[in-house]
C-alpha cells in the first residue's frame, strides 16, 4: 500500500508532516511559531527544516539581526506540489480501503 | 501504510492546517499602523484645503500607507497562504476602505454646500474617526470568516 502513487516517505514521517502541513495553509511562518506549535525543540525543528530544506521542500528566510532576527520558512513551490500529492495518496489509501472492505 | 496510518496523518494535516488559519485570525493590526493610517488620512485632508493638487496628496497618502506595510510582516508570526485570503473571507475588509472614502466623500460636499471653513479638514478628521472605529469590527468579522474556513 505504501507504493500509492504520490506518497511521500519524507513528508510522511509524523513531525515532518505535521511541519509540512503547517506551512502549506501559509504564504510563510515564522520559525517560533512553528516551534511553538509542534511544542519542540529549536534543535529538534532545525534537524527536520535542514531535511526538508535539502529535498528542496521548504526555503529558510533569515531576515533582521541581534534581538531582531527573525527566521521565515515557506514551503517551495516543489514542497507544495508534493505535500498535494501525498495528502491525495493519503486519502486514496482510506478510498481504497474502503471499496476493498465493501 | 495502513488505513489507521493514512486516517491519522490526514488528521495530523487538518489540525496543523486549523493551527495555522487561528493565528492568522487572532492578529491584529498593530496600533502603530492604525494610528499612522489615521494621522496620514487627517494629514492629507488638511492640505487639501489650502492646496487643491489632490493628485500629488494621492500620491503622498499612497506612498505613506506603501513605507507602513514595510514592517507589519514583522507583527505577524504566520501569513496565510493565498487561498486563504480570498475576498469571501476579506470582504469586510474592503468594505471598509469604500466606507471610509464614501465619509469623505459626502462629508466634504455636505461642508462645502454649507459654506463651512475648512470642509476637508473637518471630513479628513471624521473619515479618520471612521477607519478607527470600524477597523476591530472589520477585522472581527474577517476573523470569524476565517476561523469558519470561508
Amino acid at each position: 500500500m505504501s507504493l500509492v502513487p504520490g506518497f511521500d516517505e519524507l513528508i510522511h514521517a509524523p513531525t515532518r508532516l505535521s511541519i509540512v502541513a503547517l506551512l502549506a495553509a501559509s504564504q510563510w511562518a515564522e520559525f517560533t511559531f512553528v516551534r511553538d506549535s509542534l511544542q519542540m525543540s529549536d534543535s529538534a525543528l532545525s534537524k527536520q527544516i535542514s531535511t526538508l530544506e535539502e529535498a528542496g521542500y521548504v526555503t529558510v528566510r533569515k531576515t533582521g539581526a541581534g534581538r531582531n532576527r527573525r527566521t521565515h520558512l515557506q514551503l517551495s513551490s516543489r514542497g507544495r506540489r508534493a505535500f498535494s500529492r501525498h495528502a491525495a495518496a493519503l486519502q486514496q489509501i482510506i478510498a481504497d480501503a474502503a471499496a476493498h472492505a465493501r | 501504510m495502513d488505513i489507521g496510518d493514512a486516517r491519522e496523518g490526514l488528521e495530523d494535516i487538518r489540525v496543523r492546517q486549523a493551527q495555522a488559519v487561528r493565528e492568522a485570525a487572532s492578529w491584529r493590526w498593530p496600533w502603530w499602523y492604525v494610528a499612522g493610517t489615521a494621522v496620514l488620512m487627517l494629514a492629507v485632508s488638511v492640505a487639501l484645503d489650502f492646496n487643491h493638487d489632490a493628485a500629488l496628496f494621492t500620491v503622498v497618502y499612497c506612498c505613506g500607507v506603501a513605507l507602513l506595510q514595510v514592517p507589519l510582516a514583522a507583527s505577524m508570526r504566520v501569513r496565510l497562504h493565498r487561498s486563504h485570503r480570498t475576498l469571501r473571507v476579506n470582504w469586510p475588509l474592503g468594505a471598509l476602505v469604500i466606507v471610509v472614502a464614501a465619509v469623505y466623500v459626502a462629508a466634504r460636499v455636505a461642508l462645502a454646500a454649507a459654506g463651512a471653513p475648512l470642509p476637508s479638514t473637518i471630513a479628513g478628521a471624521l473619515m479618520a474617526g471612521a477607519y478607527v472605529a470600524g477597523l476591530p469590527a472589520a477585522q472581527e468579522i474577517t476573523a470569524r470568516r476565517l476561523r469558519a474556513g470561508h
